[in-house]
């Protein structure tokens, strides 16, 4: 073993104290032997302690874009314009719609004979309104509607949680009311709607057009597809934001839809909703955007699909994990 | 301080409160940028090994049970992730260790003492390493990894990290050996360490 070799190891030991009660003696002997070695030891010590200084010249980073790629790696979801058009052709086809309601809930009892209460106790219930359109209820949760409805509107009364899939009828708006004043109107044919007590007033939209009123007075907000409105309360005025994902919809549909949401938020919901696990290898297609509608089909045919649009190459490892290789955005 | 509110922000991560991670965000980011960026000079790949560090932390907030410091917790896993990635791309076999045995030592002519700054030496001279000695440097350098935790972090023997340090130490004496500025500047020098 060569000598030198021998003494800087010596020293690096001391410099990144790992050396032993022997090393240090060894170390001290060599360095004090000659002025030589003292110089060498002095000099390499200088060396160690400026090469600690160094910085990687860096390009300068963008802190924003650099957050929002964090953002959607993490599956947060991220606001974003959409274009009008493609929310009007898949409003003609379905609205989904998920409401849950805070405020103290006074429900005003309406004659009865006039109306038919549905109440859902242990169970989910699934029902039929006399337009054909189609209700799940939630347990714990009633609606009220009329045996026929009104010439001008649908409207029902909701407490608790339902998903809806209604009959289209562009001359007959669709209602479903709340007890704090607020009110979705529907445009297209499905949705679903939540009125809990202590949350505030939410509606998702999974696919079309939906709005939503704070009272019978408001504007309100127009809500689309993967857009979520809040009801703030102290302001009396509805909250727009996008969320790009049924994540929150999926236990009332059954499944799960996608309208140009990015593939980082896309992977994270089909992960939750499925309890698999999927590596996507080009992290470039993170910011891709996916647009597919709702379903429950099997993982598998899911991320066939997806592999498919994005010509990538899917692998199952087993029966949890799934990776996904090369590919290019849409 | 900075270890109350690091706590406070890990805390509010863990409620699943975006403000958090925002807190890490800013705290962090550009350290951790260096951090990836002393071990492979490729400034977007390091971009995305932080960027997935953090977003890891996110997702697996619920589960992570971090004992240490978020910031040291973070800058570990900004670590194993290059040194993933670097053993991915590489075509060179960490583990085949007559490939590190032969590699020379570079001639490296150094700047005329006058003509750069300190720091600016110090740079030159740690860039122009042999990429594996550099690597091996560094690890110790900076990440204070032991000879025994390099070995076995790149798969190779004890005696083989000796050598690539010691090869680092005479590259960087030739370099910097000449410099009147080495002995006096080292007292004054900004160390990067972490306040952990």
């Amino acid at each position: 073993m060569n000598t030198q070799q021998e003494h800087y190891l010596l020293l690096l030991r001391q410099w990144q104290l790992a050396a032993t009660p022997a090393d240090h003696a060894a170390a001290e002997q060599w360095r004090t032997s000659s002025p030589e070695h003292a110089e060498t030891a002095d000099e390499l010590e200088a060396i160690w302690k400026a090469a600690g200084t160094w910085q990687p010249a860096l390009p300068v980073v963008d802190t924003e874009a650099a957050y929002t790629a964090i953002r959607q790696k993490a599956g947060l979801h991220t606001p974003k314009r959409r274009r009008l058009q493609q929310v009007w052709m898949l409003g003609a086809a379905a609205a989904l719609v998920l409401l849950l309601v805070a405020v103290p809930f006074y429900y005003r009892q309406v004659p009865a004979g006039s109306t038919h209460m549905l109440v859902a106790t242990e169970n989910a219930l699934d029902a039929a309104l006399p337009d054909g359109s189609r209700v799940r209820l939630r347990p714990g949760s009633t609606l009220e509607y009329p045996q026929a409805f009104e010439n001008t509107v649908r409207k029902v009364r909701l407490k608790g949680e339902a998903y809806f899939e209604v009959q289209h009828n562009p001359q007959l708006p669709f209602w479903v009311e709340m007890a704090n004043g607020s009110r979705v109107e529907v445009l297209g044919t499905a949705f679903g709607v939540q009125d809990v007590d202590g949350k505030p007033t939410t509606v998702l939209v999974q696919t079309g057009l939906v709005r939503f009123r704070a009272n019978a007075t408001d504007g309100g907000e127009l809500l689309k597809a993967g857009d979520k409105g809040v009801l703030a309360v102290n302001r009396g005025q509805i909250v727009k934001m996008h969320t790009g994902s049924n994540y929150e919809l999926a236990w009332y549909a059954g499944g799960l839809a996608f309208v140009e949401t990015p593939l980082a938020v896309v992977l994270h919901d089909l992960e939750a909703f499925y309890g698999v696990d999927i590596t996507l290898e080009n992290s470039s297609l993170l910011e891709c955007t996916y647009t597919a509608p709702l379903t429950n089909q099997p993982i598998d045919e899911v991320l066939e699909a997806l592999a498919y649009a994005f010509k990538m190459h899917l692998q199952k490892n087993d029966n949890k994990f799934y990776t996904l290789q090369h590919g290019a955005c849409l | 301080m900075q270890i109350q509110d690091e706590a406070r922000a890990w805390a509010l991560v863990r409620a699943g409160d975006e403000a958090g991670l925002r807190w890490l965000f800013e705290a962090y980011y550009n350290r951790l940028l260096q951090d990836a960026a002393r071990l492979l000079p490729d400034a977007d790949a390091c971009q995305d090994m932080v960027q997935d560090a953090f977003s890891d932390i996110w997702r697996r907030r619920e589960e992570l049970d971090i004992h240490t410091h978020v910031g040291a917790y973070l800058r570990r896993m900004v670590v194993n992730k290059t040194l993933n990635y670097i053993k991915a791309q590489s075509r060179f076999a960490f583990g085949n260790e007559a490939l590190w045995a032969d590699t020379p030592d570079v001639p490296f002519t150094p700047p005329e003492p006058g003509a750069v700054t300190l720091e600016e030496a110090v740079r030159l001279a740690v860039e122009s390493l042999p990429e594996k000695c550099r690597l091996v440097f560094t690890l110790s350098r900076f990440e204070n990894w032991s000879h025994k935790e390099i070995a076995a972090s790149l798969g190779i023997s004890t005696k083989t990290v000796e050598n690539q340090m010691t090869k680092a130490l005479r590259n960087l004496r030739a370099a910097l050996q000449n410099r009147p500025d080495l002995s006096c500047v080292i007292i004054l020098a900004i160390y990067s360490a972490w306040m952990i």
